[in-house]
């Protein structure tokens, strides 16, 4: 054997990790995020349940009861249902499907485009991200008034005669959620779709497949991971909307989270807002599990 | 002959390639609609605040005058501040707790293991405004007062969920090999941490940072519930007393 | 106690993922400077029972030891081996200089031990000179020879490698092969090597550990391995394999007399006990049975049914009696005296060896 025992020896000299301490310390590294969401995000929900199954006092704390009666009133009334309910998942819907179609053709785009100029692009998006609801509210209403671009170009072209109201309608809350969800749709199919391989393609060009069908059958398939992560996160973002449906609809579109918003600040019965929450989140839950079912079954094939 | 063999031969010129015009294609076309979609808006306030009287777009006049105001705010600039150091402060608390869970969720493969990483995604499927008020109540019932810690609180939950998912993205693809050979060679857990895993899961951590960021720089719900009186940041000032007077504003104009 | 100069010994180690037992009573030695394979197909352990060596994975019975020392519960970090990657698992955010330097800069070396350290070990793989690029500027046979100078840079007292030729193409791989031992040799250091590959065990060990699922069925030199399989898996993993069924006769001298179902009796060699009397299953490989033209020249009849073109030599397929529809394969090489199908034979026995089930 050559060498100087000195090297082998030396991994036993050089001062040993502690790693009792070590284990220690990754321990508490995991356990300290663990406790810190177990205690305010769990609490708060459990706090959520409770409140809403509590009976409402006016002045005073709400008092538990267990009772079902602000579901009962607000699943029961069909004015509750038709209105905010029904809107709620309309709207969401509606506004993903839109988010999705324009949000797909802005990445396909850019993930066609060299490197560089896909970074300066995807980066733009990412700002875009950074920019307030507010001011994005702000922008589309200077858009979307009476006396707006889109109103002042529609006539100047002669399409229209008098202004369209869409400010505080139900399409103006609709513009303002697809105006909030695209970016949330375009990022994860940039880094989807350029992962692609070309040469896929390229196969399918060489029996050939026109290019609409090549992107039905090859190019939409694999990005179906992608498509899937952007539409749940604007899916779930948007039902829960209340800052869009209270700026662009003048608070006339209900929402189901305008309204707990609502009954919450304005009218302190926080049993009534918690248990419309409540409602809400489980809407979301049950369209996302039976949206992932079915993508799953249906394209079984690209996972 | 001299002169034949200096004719036949075109002399070399050195042309600049021409740029050929080309019709933009559908996609080219419809990616621009949906480019300016999404930026539109904020081009629009953008340039409605170089205008020089009202609210109008396009500026007619350009001027830094309302700018400049703004600037001067007062309410703005210390809202704006304290947005800053908020979120600030609560993504970088939120990447660091994001990352010993995502590194040790990776390496156990148990059902328990994929459950637990699903519920610290819970914050992302509750929504936001209902999720406020009970982390307010919940705050307030356990330290009586909302404060500064409260609003901290609730923005690294609210934010937790994007480093996370970032990190955990670049964890799937790091070869577990290259721990084991650090091992191999002799450096224990804490040095192969540092100089093996983490180098390698750095853009995990970058983008998830940005992402909280991001969020709670954007974020209005929390806010709205949790911030403490004298802390009003940038965006109740916003929302609460700009968006009513600009609502005077139209009113007037129309 | 373990004898001096003995490197590595493996006791009775076992390890199991639930049900699945993946290493069932390893027990092993390996000399000080000895080259050793151990080679087994996919899923026969050998990863494991190298991981287990390097400290990756704790066995759930057994113990380990590293030139006598126990090294059982010991994390890889403090049990100074060296260990080449399948894939190799070189730090892409590290120089080939940093790569080696890595395990020496622990080891609190001075910059320029850890220079000249780091030197000599690229000397001894011939890559000197390529110190400052990335991994990801080398080909596969250079990313190769860096992870085994990285190796070699602690000066560990015994390397493991991990099928770490398999990656490389032919050409490549042959040469590494002569490298490697030709290093071995050189350096005297003890290495364990884990492959699936036979010709490989063959011609680099000094010994062969066959692996079949989970347990070792024998370990010995390549020649003894070979010529006197202890097993039907080995004799069928190394090389051709003709088995042939018969009962001892007696036992005579170091030999059993075997009296074949087939016809005749033949002496063949045993590596477990057994009696007179006993039903035995025996191999002969093809090179140890010769073919006589005139079926009644003694030995065993058989008839020819297949008759396959190999370039320098012809496979013949056998039937045998009493053997069903099994096969007795002989090569010969190309001659004037091809036989066909149908044609009757008589087959010599020159060695046989007895072999117990997996």
């Amino acid at each position: 054997m050559s060498a100087t025992p000195s090297l082998s020896q030396r991994i036993d000299v050089v001062a040993p990790e502690n790693e009792g301490l070590w284990r220690l310390l990754s321990r508490c590294a995991m356990a300290t995020p663990f406790v810190f969401v177990l205690v305010f995000f769990f609490g708060p929900l459990v706090w959520l349940v409770l409140t809403s199954l509590s009976t409402h006092e006016l002045g005073s704390a709400p008092r538990l009861t267990f009772s079902l009666e602000h579901y009962r009133s607000y699943l029961g009334d069909p004015f509750f249902l038709i209105n905010s309910v029904w809107t709620t998942v309309r709207l969401a819907v509606l506004s993903t499907l839109f988010a999705l179609v324009i949000g797909y053709v802005l990445a396909y785009y850019i993930a066609e485009l060299p490197v560089r100029q896909r970074g300066l692009l995807t980066s733009f998006t990412v700002v875009s991200l950074a920019v307030n609801i507010v001011i994005r509210v702000f922008g589309l209403n200077v858009l979307l008034t009476n006396n707006g671009l889109l109103n002042s170009s529609l006539i100047w072209l002669g399409l229209i005669d008098r202004p369209l109201r869409i400010m505080y309608t139900e399409t103006g809350v609709l513009i303002g959620l697809v105006q909030i969800a695209v970016p949330y749709v375009v990022l994860p199919l940039i880094g989807m779709l350029a992962s692609i391989d070309p040469a896929l393609r390229e196969a399918a060009a060489s029996v050939g497949a026109s290019k609409m069908r090549t992107f039905w059958t090859v190019t939409f398939p694999l990005s179906i991971p992608g498509v899937i992560a952007g539409t749940l996160i604007v899916f779930t973002l948007n039902a829960a909307a209340f800052a869009i449906p209270a700026m662009m609809g003048g608070g006339r579109v209900r929402m189901m989270g305008m309204m707990a918003y609502q009954q919450a600040s304005i009218n302190g019965n926080f049993p009534f807002a918690a248990a419309v929450g409540i409602c809400l989140f489980l809407l979301s839950l049950i369209i996302t599990i039976v949206y992932l079912y079915v993508v799953n079954r249906k394209f079984k094939a690209a996972r | 002959m001299a002169s034949i063999a200096q004719t036949s031969v075109p002399p070399v010129v050195r042309r600049r390639k021409a740029r050929r015009f080309r019709w933009p294609t559908g996609l080219e076309i419809a990616a621009l609609i949906a480019f300016l979609f999404v930026v539109g808006p904020i081009i629009v306030v953008a340039g409605a605040a170089l205008n020089a009287d009202e609210m109008a777009f396009p500026p007619r006049n350009l001027s830094l005058r309302w700018m400049i105001q703004a600037l001067q705010e007062r309410n703005f600039m210390t809202g704006a501040l304290v947005s800053f150091v908020v979120a600030a402060c609560a993504s970088a608390c939120s990447t660091l707790f994001a990352l010993p869970i995502a590194l040790g969720l990776r390496k156990a493969n148990t059902g328990w293991a994929r459950l637990l990483s699903l519920t610290f995604l819970g914050p992302l499927l509750v929504p936001s405004v209902i999720f406020a008020l009970a982390l307010y109540q919940t705050i307030m019932l356990m330290f009586g007062s909302s404060s500064f810690l409260g609003l901290f609180i609730g923005h690294v939950i609210v934010t937790m969920p994007y480093p996370i998912r970032t990190i955990t993205a670049v964890t799937e693809g790091l070869d577990p090999a290259l721990e084991d050979a650090a091992g191999s060679v002799g450096a224990g857990p804490v040095h192969t941490f540092l100089h093996v895993t983490l180098p390698l899961i750095k853009s995990g951590v970058m983008a998830g940072f940005l992402f909280a960021f991001i969020t709670s720089w954007n974020d209005f719900s929390i806010s709205i519930f949790l911030s403490p009186a004298e802390f009003k940041d940038q965006l109740r000032w916003f929302a609460h007393d700009v968006m009513p007077a600009f609502g005077e504003a139209r009113l007037a104009a129309e | 106690m373990t004898s001096p100069g003995i490197d590595i010994e493996l006791n009775g180690c076992s390890k199991s993922y639930g049900a699945v037992p993946v290493l069932d009573d390893v027990s092993l030695q390996v000399k000080a400077g000895d080259f050793v394979t151990v080679l087994g197909p996919s899923g026969c352990g050998k990863t494991t029972t190298l991981r287990v060596i390097g400290g990756f994975i704790t066995p759930d019975v057994g113990e380990v030891k590293i030139r006598g020392r126990e090294v059982t519960d010991l994390p890889p970090y403090r049990r100074n081996i060296g260990v080449v990657f399948q894939n190799y698992a070189l730090w892409p955010h590290m120089t080939v200089f940093d790569n080696l330097a890595f395990g020496l800069r622990i080891r609190k070396m001075g910059r320029e031990e850890i220079a000249a350290q780091v030197d000599k070990s690229l000397g001894m793989v011939r890559l000197e000179g390529l110190k400052d690029r990335y991994p990801r500027e080398l080909s596969g046979g250079q990313q190769q020879r860096v992870a085994m100078a990285r190796a070699l840079a602690i000066d560990p007292e015994v390397i493991i490698l991990d099928e770490p030729l398999s990656n490389l193409d032919r050409r490549l791989r042959e040469d590494m092969r002569i490298e490697l031992k030709r290093l071995q040799r050189s350096l005297g250091v003890t290495m364990l090597f884990v492959t699936h590959d036979q010709e490989e065990a063959l011609s680099m060990s000094d010994q062969v550990v066959v692996m079949h699922k989970g347990r070792i069925q024998q370990m010995a030199d390549p020649r003894t391995v070979y010529q006197r399989p202890a097993t039907a898996f080995v004799a069928r993993f190394l090389g051709n394999a003709n088995f042939l069924a018969g009962r001892i006769e007696r036992i005579e001298g170091g030999a059993a007399l075997v009296a074949l179902d087939a016809g005749g009796v033949t002496p063949a060699a045993f590596s477990s006990p057994v009696r007179a009397g006993d039903p035995v299953r025996i191999v002969v490989r093809p090179e140890w049975l010769s073919i006589l033209r005139d079926p009644a020249a003694g030995g065993i009849r058989a008839q020819v049914r297949e008759v396959i073109y190999e370039g320098a030599s012809i496979r013949y397929g056998l039937a045998f009696p009493y053997a069903g529809e099994d096969l007795v394969f002989v090569h010969e090489l190309v001659g004037a005296n091809t036989l066909n199908p149908g044609d009757e034979v008589s087959v010599n026995v020159s060695n046989a060896v007895i072999v117990t089930e997996d």
